[in-house]
């Protein structure tokens, strides 16, 4: 027992790891939201007249619109006129190699193990990273251009190819899609724009590190990815943050395009800060991601690793429009001290001979709730649909909480569609077995966290895998006895 | 606009029972009808925007001038063909309109194990057991259409099992809608002392043609090592609509086993809450609807794991033909203090046509670490080795799909030790599928 206290005492009053704080000359707007702030970001950002119209729009249907509260979290309301909506680092002249780039931003980086120049080619990972809202540095641009791929922030990409922007942007996700959508859409800082010509197989995993740095700064990243027919994108995310006492929001949206053929795989670790155990401080993460099979066969995988962030509240769903194509989704999320989690993922089968596949691990610890919510729905024309849902909860401690909300709506007499959930504790008998050949209880409960997690874990691209793993150690490492 | 003629009805039914019980309005009884009153008047009706109700779409019923109609002349012999039961030698209690018919109910008479009669304000002064459960196993505040129930009902009926009962006991409740369509609301309270045992079998039934909707409410309070069977039989007619919350609230060592068997008519909403508030209790959940046409059949199911070492099981099955549409909303709440409880649900859904519909939320919220919860949601076709297998040995397509549909459905009865109870089901059941 005692053994057991220790060990919980050290994670529960293990500090955020990665929490440090950069000092970099910032750049922001007063606090709060109004029609001139969408304005001044759009003019900032030199954005074409129909990309303010778009943002008002948006903004206006914000206006409109309530706060959701439906979730299965608790937390004080947010008040958005306390939220500072633009923050940059200063412009500097046009920049020719790293050495002319802050050092202590490059500092930054290299806490967070971003790997830059110097690692791109051992790593093949091409680097867009954000820092707070704009896109600062930009690799692999030519090895990709040679192929036609154009990977770049969104606000460049908003200049620079305005017609698939015009075309694709908010095709997913509406701007009125629900509140935080609009949000986004209103006040988007910045992001990641890819686009994946017809045929073409992108040769390295493209990556972008967000870091939410400035104090009291929204993040609203928007994510636009378009796989042109019969190509292959494989993209990850990956974010921590430094440590904060005051709520920051972060509102993304991601938006995911497959035409025929194509297959884009999303992959998330999310490490921001999740509070400290009191629960004070920490992100709140209130993200819609979405992505569209848009034509047949093409195939659109999520996997998310979420340990951080103090709210988590977000549903990768895949529309799979297209016939015979396939939604996957891969979630290992984490809760710990004072952490709320509400995830899933949302499947539609609209088209013909669709498949779907849906594994969400969740582990809760401290005093958490973790909840997963789930949507698979077949539609009257979807023909021979085939679903899987497996949902997991594992607890560990006897304060925390775990909840399962899967919706099932089958409209079509040939569609299969399973659900199957458990919820329990490692089995003493399990960790006896381990100690009984020597195994030390922390180790056996990393043993049996790892075992029970790996269906999720091995649908990361390598270098993901190891980051995760190491996350999910440092989160519960020996927190059962 | 229904919604209003709705509220309407309900305020001047509340009004015109107020009157006719004259004097006794002052009454406990009464303060809990008015206060029902109020807590539906806050809640409304539900719509589609509320959680709970999110598949469930009552409008369409409230589209009839539903009024309640107390004083029904139906004879008793057309009473007396209603819910006959050919292998179950049951007690008949006959509810007509939400009244008490006594002339066709046939009760135990000097049998000590079990007194029926109706709650009055001086069986709620003499019998505190009674007043703190009646109208609190299923609060008003907690579901609109138990205000409803609660605000109307003009005869609490309480079932008090001291012993062992030797028949089941059958609720007949009877919509009398010959003149007009109606509303009715039959409400009992079951007692079962420590260590009684009883079955209790509740039907559905509407006479005549109008619209017929009958809220239901069932409270059960099983005292300590006491085993209670309740089987909800729903096989009415298309023009009848449904109602129902049966909440079961179950004491140490005790177990309650309720079984729901819906096969016809037009609208049917079961709430079904199972409460497990002392160690040892035990709860057993089984359903099966098979629909067709344009029926509509929604199950709610909770379990609540209130307190440790306790034992949940609950397997429901569907099979939706036609344009008929399901619903499945299984909860299990497992609470903080509620460790080691083990918890099971399964949902098994078979859709026969194209336009037949289900929509499934099963639900676990967990509190507690050392548990070991599942539930398991399906919807498919039959089995096309089995399929292949029976035609192998010879069976017509269609009658190996019968066979299989009935092997579907039917196993869901085989979790009941009740012999004659189960075979009767299982009847109700191959009549819907024929």
């Amino acid at each position: 027992m005692e053994q057991e206290q220790q060990i919980l005492d050290d994670v529960v009053q293990g500090e955020y790891k990665y929490g440090f704080v950069s000092d970099i000359e910032q750049e922001m707007l007063p606090k709060g939201l109004s029609e001139d702030v969408v304005r001044f970001i759009s003019a900032k950002k030199e954005e074409p007249d129909w990309m303010l119209e778009w943002r008002l729009k948006a903004f206006r249907q914000w206006q409109a619109m309530t706060e959701p509260t439906w979730a299965n979290v608790n937390y004080p309301a947010v008040d958005f006129q306390d939220i500072i909506y633009w923050a940059a680092p200063k412009k500097r002249p046009e920049l020719n190699s790293l050495d002319e780039v802050d050092p202590e931003l490059l500092a930054t980086f290299e806490k967070l193990g971003i790997p830059l120049e110097e690692q791109k080619l051992l790593a093949g990972v091409a680097v867009d990273a954000v820092l707070d809202s704009v896109s600062v540095k930009t690799t692999f641009q030519e090895a990709l251009r040679e192929k036609g791929i154009i990977f770049c922030p969104m606000s460049e990409a908003v200049r620079e190819h305005p017609e698939l922007v015009k075309k694709y942007l908010g095709s997913v996700v509406p701007q009125n899609d629900n509140f935080y959508a609009a949000l986004n859409s209103a006040v988007f800082s910045d992001g990641s724009f890819v686009y994946v010509p017809k045929g073409v197989r992108c040769p390295m995993e493209l990556s972008t590190y967000f870091r939410i740095n400035a104090r009291n700064t929204g993040q609203f990243e928007r994510t636009l990815i378009i796989a042109d027919e019969g190509s292959y994108v494989s993209y990850l995310e990956g974010c921590t943050a430094p440590q904060r006492d005051e709520n920051q929001l972060h509102a993304a949206v991601v938006e995911l395009v497959a035409h025929a053929d194509a297959e884009i795989k999303y992959s998330t670790v999310q490490n921001w800060y999740p509070g400290d155990k009191e629960g004070k401080g920490g992100i709140y993460n209130f993200v819609t991601k979405r992505g569209i099979c848009q034509g047949d066969r093409s195939k659109i995988s999520w996997t998310q690793v979420e340990t951080g962030s103090a709210i988590t509240w977000k549903y990768p769903s895949v529309v799979l429009k297209g016939n015979d194509t396939v939604g996957e989704f891969y979630s290992v999320a984490v809760t710990n001290n004072m952490q709320q989690a509400d995830t899933g993922t949302k499947m539609y089968h609209l088209g013909r001979n669709t498949r779907s596949r849906i594994v969400s691990k969740g582990i809760s610890a401290g005093n958490s709730q973790n909840s997963y919510r789930g949507l698979v729905k077949v539609g009257r024309n979807a023909v021979n649909a085939r679903n899987f849902s497996q949902c997991d909860s594992l607890l560990i401690g006897s304060t925390c909480g775990a909840h399962t909300f899967p919706y099932l709506e089958v409209g079509n007499q040939t569609a299969t569609v399973e659900h199957e959930a458990t919820t329990s504790k490692i089995g003493e008998d399990i960790l006896f077995y381990c100690n009984q050949r020597g195994i030390g209880t922390e180790e056996a409960v990393a043993l049996i966290v790892n075992g029970y997690v790996r269906d999720v874990i091995d649908q990361l691209p390598m270098e993901f895998a190891v980051e995760a793993k190491k996350l999910l150690v440092i989160s519960l490492e020996g927190s059962v006895g | 606009m229904s919604i209003e003629r709705f509220n309407d009805n309900i305020r001047n039914a509340f009004g015109s029972l107020e009157q006719r019980i004259n004097g006794a309005a002052g009454g406990a009884l009464h303060a809990l009808r008015r206060s029902a009153l109020e807590a539906f008047t806050t809640q409304g009706v539900p719509t589609i925007r509320h959680e709970e109700w999110k598949y469930t779409n009552v409008l369409p019923l409230l589209a009839s001038d539903l009024q309640q109609s107390p004083d029904s002349d139906l004879a008793a012999h057309d009473l007396a063909a209603l819910g006959h039961m050919p292998d179950v030698d049951a007690w008949r209690l006959v509810v007509v309109n939400g009244m008490v018919r006594t002339d066709v109910s046939t009760l135990p008479e000097g049998d000590a194990a079990v007194t029926v009669q109706m709650i009055t304000d001086d069986l709620l002064a003499s019998h505190p057991r009674v007043a703190a459960a009646f109208g609190h196993i299923t609060p008003a505040s907690a579901h609109p259409f138990v205000a409803v129930n609660a605000a109307l009902t003009q005869q609490g009926i309480l079932v008090h099992v001291h012993g062992r009962l030797a028949r089941p006991l059958h609720i007949l409740c009877v919509g009398d809608a010959r003149a007009s369509d109606i509303l009715h609301t039959p409400r009992v309270l079951i007692l079962a002392d420590t260590h009684a045992e009883a079955t209790i079998i509740e039907s559905h039934h509407t006479v005549g043609t109008f619209q017929a909707l009958d809220v239901t409410v069932v409270e059960v309070l099983a005292e300590a090592g006491s085993h209670v069977r309740y089987f909800k039989l729903l096989h009415d007619a298309n023009n009848a609509s449904h109602i129902g919350s049966t909440a079961a609230v179950v004491a140490r060592d005790a177990r309650a086993v309720c079984a729901t068997v819906v096969t016809g008519g037009r609208f049917v909403r079961n709430d079904l809450h199972v409460r497990l508030v002392e160690p040892g209790a035990s709860g057993y959940l089984y359903g099966v609807s098979v629909l067709d046409g344009t029926s509509f059949a929604d199950n709610h199911t909770v379990v609540d794991h209130v307190a440790p070492h306790c034992h949940s099981e609950e397997l429901y099955k569907g099979v939706y033909d036609d344009k008929s549409v399901g619903v499945f909303n299984g909860k299990i709440f497992v609470r903080e203090d509620a460790q080691k409880t083990t918890a099971y649900q399964s949902n098994h859904a078979l859709l026969l046509s194209e336009s037949a519909q289900i929509n499934a939320k099963p639900q676990l919220e967990i509190w507690a670490d050392d548990v070991k919860c599942s539930h398991g949601a399906t919807t498919g076709q039959l089995n096309e080795d089995a399929l292949f297998y029976l035609r192998a040995r010879g069976l017509p397509e269609g009658d190996a799909r019968k066979l299989l549909t009935h092997a579907f459905a039917a196993e869901v009865m085989d979790h009941l030790d009740d012999d004659a109870i189960r075979t009767h089901m299982v009847a109700l059941i191959d009549e819907a599928l024929a």
